[in-house]
């Protein structure tokens, strides 16, 4: 409860001790500092002072008053020497009453609690003890949460190192994606080249066959340009060890192009960069060769056929 | 209450004050006064509370004992003498009962019937006398006119020492309600004991 927070409706039951302990300690707190609540309270508390009158007063024994009276003149100093008178024909007389003897334990008067004006120091030690056990309780379990909590850290920070590790396995792939998108966009702007080549009006077709007859091929060339397009279909893997070498020749010139596979359905799409206009070559061929190519065709040749035939007189080679 | 008790009131009140100035001074007669202004009171409430004169007996003691060792610390501007001694030995009985409840049932010898014991012990204070009838009258009055339930409640609280979740248990009735009774019951005796002339400081003092 905060201390601005007036417990108003608890008051009645707090002077009459009625709260269970911790709502008395609450309202006892609040009821010390707040002048408001503690006139509330001492209110009330006439008014309960007044309840003691209802219980039928009644004389005590005698020998009660002269028991407490010779008590007092025990513990005082200056009237030590006189023995205490007793009660000697009482036989229930007890010089020292059930209080002193019995141990300080036992239940909590909670009426006692408000604003020390009814203090007692049994109960209050009661209180004492019983708000240290508390604390003492709150610390153990303040202690227990902390350790959980650092447990939960230490879990925490496992987790953060394994997410930091998965990101930077995630910015890999990130990067590796990237790079393949890259890749992706270079080989779909690389193959809406070649369609452009392909498909642009000077653009020439010219057929190569294959000795198998199961192979074709389409040569894409354009007057007066080094770059062509050759489009394989139906040509078989090349045997391991093997490549296919493309050769674009000339009477007395065989010159060494672009090494290549197909695919496994046989396809294959080359982009031709020869060190000359295409239209200046007669022929061009696909052979086998060693992997990794040749310098001088092999006689295993798949493909071939002749270019210049095909062209427009206009861009005819002069030869 | 009507305006010729009050004299008697700041009477006593004056007289509480000056008891306890003595007995701060270590004047036992002025503890032997106050013992007979307040003692059948205070002898009264931890009977109804324990319900065995041989405790209430040892309440009354150690309650005026108490009020011998204490008496420096006691603030008069704080509390009533009245309140303050009735407020120790309503707090000494009810840890008693909680003690005497926490242990397994004493059965007493009836033949010690403690309450008929030393009854010859006489009254020596009159204004105390009249003091003690006119609170009794107003307060009996009073507890009266609040509702049964919310009589009960208190008197289960004040008397029998219990908290307002036992009382519920007891009663088996909800807490709130149990709440509800005690809060509105002491405002109505407050109101009562107001409206009848009691002010304040003349219950007590």
């Amino acid at each position: 409860m905060q201390t601005n927070d007036h417990p108003q409706d608890s008051i009645p039951a707090f002077v009459l001790g009625a709260l269970d302990i911790d709502e008395a300690l609450l309202v006892n707190a609040h009821v010390i500092d707040c002048p408001d609540c503690r006139a509330e309270a001492e209110a009330f508390q006439t008014v309960l002072s007044t309840l003691p009158y209802a219980a039928a007063p009644s004389q005590p024994p005698a020998h009660i008053k002269q028991q407490l009276l010779a008590r007092i003149a025990a513990a005082s100093p200056a009237t030590r020497a006189p023995t205490p008178p007793r009660a000697p024909a009482d036989p229930n007389s007890r010089a020292t009453p059930r209080w002193m003897q019995a141990a300080t334990g036992g239940a909590l008067a909670l009426s006692l609690v408000f604003g020390m004006m009814l203090y007692d120091s049994n109960t209050h030690v009661a209180l004492i003890v019983s708000e240290l056990t508390k604390n003492k309780q709150s610390i153990i379990e303040m202690n227990q949460r902390l350790a959980q909590d650092q447990q939960t850290l230490t879990q925490l920070n496992q987790q953060h190192a394994q997410d930091q590790t998965a990101i930077a396995q995630i910015n890999v792939q990130h990067t590796q994606d990237a790079q393949a998108i890259e890749q992706m966009q270079a080989q779909i702007a690389h193959d809406q080249q070649m369609a452009m080549f392909i498909s642009a009006p000077q653009t020439l077709p010219r057929l190569l066959e294959g000795a198998d007859r199961r192979a074709r091929a389409t040569m894409y060339m354009q007057p007066n340009n080094a770059q062509a397009v050759l489009v394989i279909d139906g040509m078989p893997r090349v045997a391991p060890g093997k490549i296919y070498q493309l050769w674009l020749t000339k009477p007395g010139i065989q010159v060494p192009s672009a090494t290549f596979d197909v695919t496994d359905q046989g396809l294959a799409v080359l982009q031709i960069n020869a060190p000359a206009p295409i239209d200046q070559f007669d022929q061009v061929m696909v052979t086998i060769e060693q992997a990794g190519g040749a310098t001088l065709p092999s006689d295993k040749i798949v493909l071939s056929g002749a270019l210049s035939a095909a062209l427009p007189a206009s861009a005819t080679h002069p030869d | 209450m009507t305006a010729a008790t009050r004299p008697t009131d700041d009477a006593a009140a004056l007289e509480d004050q000056a008891l306890m100035a003595q007995i701060a001074d270590g004047d036992s007669r002025a503890l032997d006064l106050l013992y007979d202004r307040y003692a059948r009171v205070v002898y009264g409430v931890a009977l109804r509370i324990l319900g065995e004169a041989e405790l209430a007996e040892d309440v009354v003691q150690e309650t005026f004992w108490r009020v011998w060792r204490r008496a420096r610390t006691f603030q008069s501007g704080r509390g009533k003498v009245a309140a303050w001694i009735f407020g120790i030995a309503h707090n000494l009985s009810v840890d008693e009962l909680r003690r005497q409840r926490s242990r397994p049932r004493v059965v007493y010898d009836t033949d010690e019937a403690p309450v008929l014991r030393d009854r010859e012990d006489s009254r020596m204070d009159v204004v105390a006398d009249a003091l003690e009838n006119e609170r009794g009258r107003l307060i009996g009055a009073a507890l009266q006119q609040i509702s049964a339930d919310q009589r009960e409640a208190i008197e289960l609280a004040y008397f029998g020492g219990l908290s307002q979740s036992a009382i519920a248990e007891r009663l088996q009735s909800p807490i709130g309600t149990i709440k509800t009774r005690i809060r509105l019951g002491l405002h109505k005796l407050r109101d009562l004991l107001l409206a009848q002339d009691l002010r304040a400081e003349d219950i007590t003092d």
